[in-house]
């Protein structure tokens, strides 16, 4: 049984490149991955079905992940979703905030394999 | 504009610079990662040695963006320390550096080894030491590097990194811990470097770990750097 056997993963990345490359290593541990390339489409998606986690990027068109925390609790379906921000952003200011806001994990996706991000995704969901 | 105006939009601007730089690099990272293992050997190599140059690059990257502001980058309060053996950081960069060894065609002596605890935040220690074994290696071409990890009087632990390499200028040694400074002759052997790797070191050891640098060197005969810690 791969690591993330069946988990519904919410990735919202506006960078094409990295989203295809999660949902790439993400598809292999055979979770079930979709894809929101900026806060809008993100937010919708999130309103429309509950997810076991949400990969959140930080500077997304439309609506930025500072947003979507924000909004997050108010939406029925996904209140209580675990969040990881994955950002390139990494200043203690961003990381407070967003840990702040709820969010589980902080990762600065330059500096993390993606071993290590589907790592950090089973300990979240453990 | 007043000075702290003006330092308020450097900042700005290296954060802006460094996001736009790690977003490619990431990518170009992760697509390496995604394709490495069913690649056939020939190109396995080709890519590891385009993995590494990345990883190099952020690394820089990161070095940039820790220089533009190290008290927001390393609040030091809140770095997490553990029991650190001082000898498994060093294998593990040797590890990382073996392509810029097996570049430099360097010759490394690495016969004492003493294994002993020290304080400290693991990733931190090997960002900041990483900087005195790439230089060593990288100003040393064809040269020899001579390594040891020494136990002293039961509380101190020596690490030395002594090169036969080009060496640094006697009306450069006061500099070099600064921001961007790089020798003349460091510049002209290898132009792309950042030359903010040992201000981020000297930040790192002295301020985070309590430990101390020493330096000392000769203009094309050599560089010895040597950091001392306070035992666990």
């Amino acid at each position: 049984m791969a690591k993330l056997d069946g988990k519904k993963i919410l990735i919202a990345e506006d960078d094409s490149l990295l989203a295809q490359m999660l949902a790439r290593k993400l598809g292999e541990e055979n979770a079930v991955v979709e894809h929101a390339p900026d806060g809008q489409v993100a937010l919708d998606m999130l309103t429309a079905k509950k997810y076991d986690i949400l990969l959140l990027d930080l500077m997304l068109p439309k609506v930025d992940g500072f947003g979507i925390l924000t909004a997050l609790p108010t939406i029925e379906k996904s209140k209580g979703t675990p969040v990881i921000v994955l950002s390139n952003l990494g200043q203690k200011a961003d990381v407070d905030k967003g840990m702040a806001m709820g969010a589980k994990k902080f990762l600065i996706k330059a500096i993390l394999s993606l071993d290590d991000i589907a790592d950090a995704i089973l300990e979240v969901l453990k | 504009m007043n000075p702290e105006e003006k330092n308020q939009e450097i900042e700005q601007f290296v954060t802006a610079l460094v996001h736009e730089l790690r977003t490619p690099l990431s990518g170009a990272r992760w697509a390496i990662e995604s394709v490495m293992p069913t690649e056939t050997d020939g190109n396995k190599d080709l890519l590891k040695q385009a993995y590494n140059k990345i990883i190099e690059s952020i690394n820089i990257v990161g070095d940039i963006l820790r220089s533009s502001d190290p008290d927001t980058h390393f609040n030091f309060s809140d770095i997490k320390k553990e029991k650190v053996d001082l000898s498994l950081v060093v294998d593990d960069i040797l590890k990382n550096l073996d392509f810029l060894i097996k570049e430099k065609g360097i010759t490394l002596t690495y016969d004492q080894k003493d294994s002993a605890t020290i304080y400290g935040n693991k990733q931190m220690l090997k960002l900041a030491l990483t900087n005195i074994f790439d230089n060593a290696f990288r100003y040393s071409p064809h040269g020899t590097v001579f390594v040891s990890i020494v136990k002293n009087d039961g509380n101190s632990l020596v690490l030395t990194v002594k090169d036969s390499g080009i060496g640094i200028a006697p009306e450069d040694m006061q500099n070099i811990y600064k921001k961007f400074f790089r020798g003349d002759n460091a510049q002209k052997l290898d132009p792309g470097e950042s030359g903010v790797g040992l201000y981020t070191t000297k930040k790192i050891i002295e301020e985070m770990h309590g430990g101390t640098m020493k330096v000392e060197s000769e203009l094309g005969h050599g560089t010895t750097f040597e950091v001392v810690f306070l035992l666990d």
